[in-house]
């Protein structure tokens, strides 16, 4: 398995056959966009978040995080 | 399964251009889609055990509550977030408490794989201002995605809250149902067929998605389609069947062509 590989299946969960047709440089393409499509995601999410926990009393976001694991 | 359809569905998943992703070139249509609903399922499992946490906490809470909540403090992304964690039935209640510019942001939020059963159980008296703010907004991608998964005859009522016909079709051109489209599209008066039919003249995109329509047809709606469109204009059937025929579709269409 490549390293292109395992970062897909890191990507998508587990190991995708479709992906076998594509080479090594589509490949790592591929995790490129992915990884910078997660990234997009992860910051969007984290705004929202950010976002609500400032709705919320000063002395309530601590335990609230805490509480949903945030 | 449309290859081109799936394509644009996923450059809009990674934020990027069809033209973009060349490099995917060797996966046909199924492969395309197999690879973004893995991703957009695998960003869900990877950030949804918050959601689910906050889900499971909102159960204990009166609806009228737990929608203020999902207004005033989590917002649009954090409550579609949730929806997946949501019971359906729980889901549907809050809806009735939120307003269409809401549900259009929470909307925008949502993977429309996952929403299958929620839109089969939201009233659709609620869903005709969100699909209108939609449509005005210019969500086609998300609107063509939904339509997947829409009941057929809600698919009817809500098509008229989309007042430009190009916006239909612009809307069907990111279904992948298109068998769908063709029986919606055959149970139209010729009037509002012929509408259509028009609107999909005026650019070479929307051409291309009522050729991907017609194909879906029996061939007695063919011929109706080639009836009509000849009654328009003499010239636009052969512009048709040009498109279809640089699309591969040239055998799939000809009772079209025959009429």
């Amino acid at each position: 398995m490549s390293a292109n590989d395992k970062a897909l299946a890191e990507l998508l969960g587990s190991d995708l056959a479709d992906l076998h047709a594509l080479n090594e440089d589509a490949k790592q393409k591929l995790v490129k966009d992915l990884q910078s499509a997660r990234t997009a995601h992860e910051k969007h999410l984290k705004k929202a978040m950010d976002d609500a926990l400032g709705q919320l009393p000063l002395l309530l976001r601590i335990p609230v995080k805490k509480l949903f694991g945030m | 399964m449309d290859r081109s359809t799936e394509l644009r569905r996923l450059a809009i998943t990674l934020h990027k251009q069809p033209a973009d992703l060349g490099y995917l070139d060797h996966l046909d249509a199924a492969g395309l889609k197999n690879l973004r609903q893995r991703f957009q399922n695998r960003l869900i499992d990877e950030f949804g055990h918050v959601f689910e946490k906050m889900a499971g906490a909102g159960k204990l809470a009166p609806d009228a509550l737990s929608a203020m909540l999902c207004k005033k403090v989590f917002g649009p992304a954090i409550t579609a977030n949730m929806s997946y964690f949501t019971p359906v039935e729980q889901a549907v209640k809050l809806c009735k408490h939120f307003d269409a510019n809401f549900m259009a942001d929470v909307a925008r939020e949502q993977l429309p794989d996952r929403a299958e059963k929620m839109l089969n159980d939201l009233p659709v008296t609620l869903m005709k201002d969100v699909t209108r703010l939609m449509a005005e907004h210019g969500d086609f991608h998300l609107m063509g995605a939904f339509t997947d998964f829409l009941p057929e005859e809600k698919m009817r009522v809500l098509m008229e809250e989309v007042k430009d016909p190009a916006d239909n079709l612009r809307i069907s051109s990111f279904a992948q149902r298109k068998d769908r489209i063709a029986s919606l599209a055959a149970s139209l008066p010729d009037v509002k067929l012929s509408v259509f039919i028009r609107a999909a003249f005026d650019a070479e995109e929307l051409t291309r998605e009522i050729v991907l329509i017609t194909c879906e047809m029996s061939d007695k709606d063919q011929t109706r389609m080639a009836k009509l469109t000849d009654s328009l204009d003499a010239s636009l059937r052969k512009r048709a069947l040009d498109t279809a025929k640089s699309m591969g579709l040239d055998n799939r269409v000809k009772a079209y062509a025959a009429a």
